[in-house]
């Protein structure tokens, strides 16, 4: 693993009980770099999310974190990297304790990890409040006296209070008004530059991910089935599922909607093969029986399609 | 026949064929009484749907979609006042008795919802709710009724139509819920179809295939269609006219292709900005600045105001919806279109 790399997963598979919910996902991502997942409900982008964030156990795989193997570490030792590693969720409100003031909400997290003297955290405190815009004056009040897109920036900056490495945001804005939202993607923008954050981000919306991401995963049932460079993705998607959930996307022009058969299957019966099939255009015999394997297909991209092969062959 | 909101231009779809006025809302007004007096939640909203046609109302939340479309269905909350005239196929349904009004709902206008599950009954079978409502709208027997719910089920694309109507709501998807009250919506021959954020909840590919269903619809029965959404890329899509909303009043109103690529309104510019577009490659996305004022806290004369980069003394006035260009916009100074 190269030094510049922050996160890297390889093999990780997560069941519920018969419920495959992630299967064999590998990826990683260079420092200061946003790594984007895409896909459906379902499709497995909050385990994967969970797993990364140690929440959840692997059923199989492995995590690197700054260069230490996540699973080997104590727990001691993983309570000390999780300094290291912050999340952001969809609802502030299940995030951020109702109870608490915005001073010891961004107060909290440097005292579970012995960061700095009660004064310095207060200093810091009042340091994240502005970076996040927000008034002085928040420290005293409560998460319900603020707005959606206020909570999500509080949540942003105690996400920020440990100066972490690396955030795990997982539909951030989803929940957000698209003036809201807008306001809330500059910000993270912002302070990824400002701080050099690492980002695991996730959402349904392809607009936002094209916005915020430099490289991306497309998920589907649980794995990811094609990943390369943002514009390689948006420019030239590969697998017939990326290609399909692009031109599913409302705004394109002349309404020109492309109508992906039927819906995710459930987990509970992956289809043999390659799990797209039962709603793949391009299926054809092969695509039953024989699972297809991620293949490169030039300028960092790579995408698990039997069509793949015979593009190659030809 | 209420025809004073002015016609927008030509219709691109059926410029030469004159089409009926189904659903006429002039000067719509809705305020909730409480103990301080009366709570103004929508002022003066005044659009107009033909047959065929399908009108987008967009906006953030809370700006009074919901509500407008409870007023038009007759189900507003009981201490609303509501002022303005409501027309249906040419009769006046504003003045209507509760009960009347129910009535004439239930056959003339279809509601799909963004949350099937509030709508649908979660212990009554798909089959039970769809055949109580076509014998009670339609006067049919139950053996016609159950044939009629089943060849409606297949017509929105519900496999094994027989087995789903002994189910309940709860055991189908997102995706399939949301056909059903389709099903449920067209099921007496409505002129009308209110459909407040269908696809919300839903995942982008099945987004559009529920979007293909409803325009097919609209199609086949000439269905006038009021489409809420906050999604204005939706709308170019779906939507022949456009009517956008924002703290309770109309701010703009036109044809869609114009609303979205030449608004003239700055809220309705703001709205498009602040989208991430497809393939631009910002770095910046650019917000409209603070947040819609609750109801109770509107500002006087413009309410998009303090929100708003070109304001100035003369928007301590209310503006008046009026024609700019190939639009009607609530401004006093309208960004200049291409028009
Ligand atoms: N705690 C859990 N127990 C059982 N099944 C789960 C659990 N968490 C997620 N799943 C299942 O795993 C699959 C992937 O879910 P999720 O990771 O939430 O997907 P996404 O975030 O892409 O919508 C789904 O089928 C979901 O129902
Ligand atoms: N029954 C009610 N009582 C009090 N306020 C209400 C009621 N229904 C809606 N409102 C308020 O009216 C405003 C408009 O609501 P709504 O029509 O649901 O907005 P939208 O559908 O555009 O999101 C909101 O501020 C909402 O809080
Ligand atoms: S492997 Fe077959 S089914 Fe899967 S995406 Fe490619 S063509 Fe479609
Ligand atoms: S009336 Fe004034 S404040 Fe209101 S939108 Fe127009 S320019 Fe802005
Ligand atoms: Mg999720
Ligand atoms: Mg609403």
């Amino acid at each position: 693993m190269s030094p510049e790399t922050v996160l890297s997963v390889t093999g990780l598979s997560k069941s519920f009980r018969a419920v495959k919910a992630v299967r064999d996902v590998s990826f990683s991502i260079p420092r200061g770099k946003t790594f984007g997942l895409v896909g459906e409900s379902g499709s497995g982008k909050s385990t994967t999310a969970r797993l990364v964030l140690r929440l959840v156990e692997p059923t199989a795989g492995s995590i690197s974190f700054r260069g230490k193997d996540l699973a080997g570490l104590s727990s001691g030792d993983l309570r000390a990297e999780r300094r290291h590693m912050q999340m952001i969720f969809q609802d502030p409100f299940g995030s951020l304790n109702p109870r608490m003031s915005v001073r010891d909400t961004l107060v909290e997290p440097q005292v579970v990890h012995g960061i700095g003297t009660p004064a310095e955290q207060l200093k810091t405190a009042e340091r994240l409040l502005a970076e996040v815009s927000m008034p002085r004056a928040a420290l005293d009040r409560y998460p319900h006296e603020f707005s959606g897109g206020q909570r999500q920036r509080i949540a942003i900056a105690r996400a920020l209070a440990t100066n972490p490495e690396m955030i795990v945001a997982d539909e951030p804005v989803s929940a957000l008004d698209v003036s809201v939202q807008a306001q809330v993607l500059n910000l993270m923008r912002d302070l990824q530059d400002r701080h050099g954050t690492t980002m695991l981000f996730i959402s349904h919306d392809l607009r936002v991910v094209q916005f915020m991401c430099d490289e991306i995963g497309v998920m589907y049932l649980g794995e990811i089935v094609e990943q390369g460079p943002r514009d390689r993705i948006y420019g030239a998607p590969a697998h017939p599922y990326t290609q399909a959930l692009l031109a599913s996307a409302p705004g394109k022009a002349g309404g020109q909607r492309a109508r992906l058969k039927g819906e995710i299957p459930s987990a509970h019966a992956v289809p043999s093969g390659c799990a797209f099939r039962t709603r793949c255009p391009h299926a054809f015999e092969r695509c039953t029986v024989e699972k297809p394997a991620m293949r490169a297909i030039g300028g960092g991209q790579k995408a698990a399609c039997h069509l793949l092969d015979a593009a190659a062959a030809a | 026949m209420t025809a004073h909101i002015a016609p927008l231009a030509a219709d691109p779809v059926s410029p030469n064929i004159e089409r009926r006025t189904v659903l006429a809302v002039e000067n719509l007004g809705l305020s909730l009484r409480n103990a301080d007096g009366l709570l103004p939640i929508v002022t003066d909203v005044s659009f107009s749907i033909r047959e065929g046609e399908a009108v987008a109302l967009v906006g953030e939340s809370g700006c009074g979609k919901s509500i407008t479309a409870s007023a038009i269905m007759g189900i507003a909350p009981d201490n609303s006042v509501i002022t303005g005239t409501i027309t249906l196929n040419g009769k006046v349904i504003s003045g209507l008795s509760p009960k009347d009004r129910r009535k004439l709902c239930g056959r003339h206008m279809g509601f799909i919802f963004q949350e099937p599950m509030t709508a649908l009954h979660p212990t009554l079978s798909i089959g039970r709710q769809m055949t109580d409502t076509l014998r009670h709208n339609l006067g049919l027997g139950q053996a016609e009724a159950t044939n009629r719910a089943a060849e409606l089920l297949d017509r929105v694309g519900i496999p094994r139509a027989r087995d789903i109507l002994k189910g309940y709501v709860h055991e189908l998807s997102g995706g399939m819920r949301q056909r059903v009250m389709i099903a449920l919506a067209i099921s007496c021959g409505p002129s009308l179809i209110i459909a407040d954020e269908p696809t919300t909840a839903l995942d982008v590919t099945i987004q559009a295939q529920v979007l293909d269903l409803l325009d097919d619809m609209r199609r086949e029965m000439n269905l006038a269609m009021l489409f809420i959404t906050h999604d204005l890329e939706v709308v170019g899509d779906f939507c022949e006219k456009a009517v956008v909303m924002y703290a309770g009043d109309v701010v703009e109103r036109g044809l869609s292709a114009d609303v979205v690529q030449a608004p003239a309104h700055p809220y309705a510019r703001g709205l498009i900005d602040a989208v991430p577009a497809h393939d631009d490659g910002r770095t910046r996305l650019t917000p409209i600045l603070g947040t819609v004022p609750p109801v109770g806290q509107w500002p006087e004369g413009c309410r998009f105001a303090p929100r708003c980069n070109r304001a100035d003394d003369q928007c301590r006035a209310r503006p008046a919806l009026e024609r700019h260009g190939p639009t009607d916009a609530r401004c006093w100074h309208p960004l200049e279109t291409m028009a």
